[in-house]
């Protein structure tokens, strides 16, 4: 744990809708929390799956598409592996069970604004294969 | 885990005769039922739900492999085989290429640890080309048999 981690990371619990809409490329307000990334330190958060079915295809996949949105490096990681989160076959390797705390690790010039979101993506629930409802064809 | 703990040796298809997604999966969830590890009278839901869970996204990982899935109600344990195609079927895989291996899975409802790991499975299975390009020339059931026991402790760790 690197005190520039502890002083950012946790800056930016649940605040999804501020960054989509108004932050940009440089999130940051006045401190500059991107400076360890700059640095090529590691920016690192610990996550929990919270989909009920885990981190099954579909969450993996959109995962990995948005991971590949940025420049920097993403890692995932169990005890005991390691994986490349632009990977969405990396990520099913994990066979990430619900509950299962996995540490997100950003390292690049864009990790500031890629954490936050990629941390709160792979929390969120993708909701049932099978869900009641229309199909989407006629 | 290892992939002959779950796919249905009779099931194994080495050489559909479906050219289109729907089709093919017609095919694969006919193949588990005639061995019984379906039943006749939901084989028709399962292919719909599969079909379903395509439309949500492609299981089509890319370089010649797809692996279609669903949960059902009516199966108590995981199943499901492996079929291929000679000619490759359009099926909007993450490359854009046409698919030859099926790898296709049926899970419990209720038991998203058995259906992570079966995930896994395949995908390190078919992570080494040597090994998708054998299975791809494989001609017969056991042909492909043979390959996923020899694949599955080969690559076991």
């Amino acid at each position: 744990m690197t005190p520039g981690l502890a002083d950012h990371a946790p800056g930016y619990p649940h605040n999804r809708a501020g960054e989509a809409s108004g932050a940009g490329p440089g999130p940051q307000p006045a401190a500059p929390p991107t400076q360890a990334a700059m640095n090529g330190e590691p920016l690192t958060r610990t996550v929990t799956i919270k989909d009920p079915q885990g981190l099954h295809m579909r969450p993996a996949t959109a995962f990995a598409k948005a991971a590949r949105q940025f420049q920097s490096t993403i890692t995932l990681r169990t005890n005991d592996r390691s994986v490349n989160g632009k990977s969405q076959l990396d990520l099913m390797l994990l066979a990430a069970e619900p509950g299962t705390e996995l540490v997100l690790e950003v390292t690049g010039d864009d990790a500031a604004a890629a954490l936050p979101l990629l941390a709160d993506l792979i929390e969120s629930v993708s909701g049932e294969d099978d869900d009641p409802g229309p199909p989407p064809k006629g | 885990m290892a992939m002959t703990d779950f796919v249905v040796r009779d099931a194994i298809n080495p050489s559909l005769a479906a050219t289109t997604k729907e089709a093919v999966i017609r095919e694969i969830v006919d193949s588990l039922r005639s061995t019984g590890n379906i039943a006749g009278d939901v084989a028709d839901d399962i292919v719909r739900a599969i079909l379903k869970r395509e439309q949500l996204g492609s299981t089509g990982i890319g370089r010649g492999i797809a692996i279609p899935h669903t949960k059902h109600a009516s199966v108590d344990k995981l199943t499901g085989t492996v079929a291929l195609s000679r000619g490759g079927v359009a099926f909007d895989s993450i490359d854009g290429e046409p698919v030859f291996v099926f790898v296709l899975l049926v899970s419990p409802q209720d038991r998203p640890g058995d259906h992570l790991r079966a995930l896994e499975n395949v995908v390190r299975t078919m992570r080494d080309d040597a090994f998708v390009k054998a299975l791809r020339q494989a001609d017969s059931k056991e042909a492909v048999w043979s390959l996923l026991s020899e694949g599955s402790s080969h690559w076991d760790r």
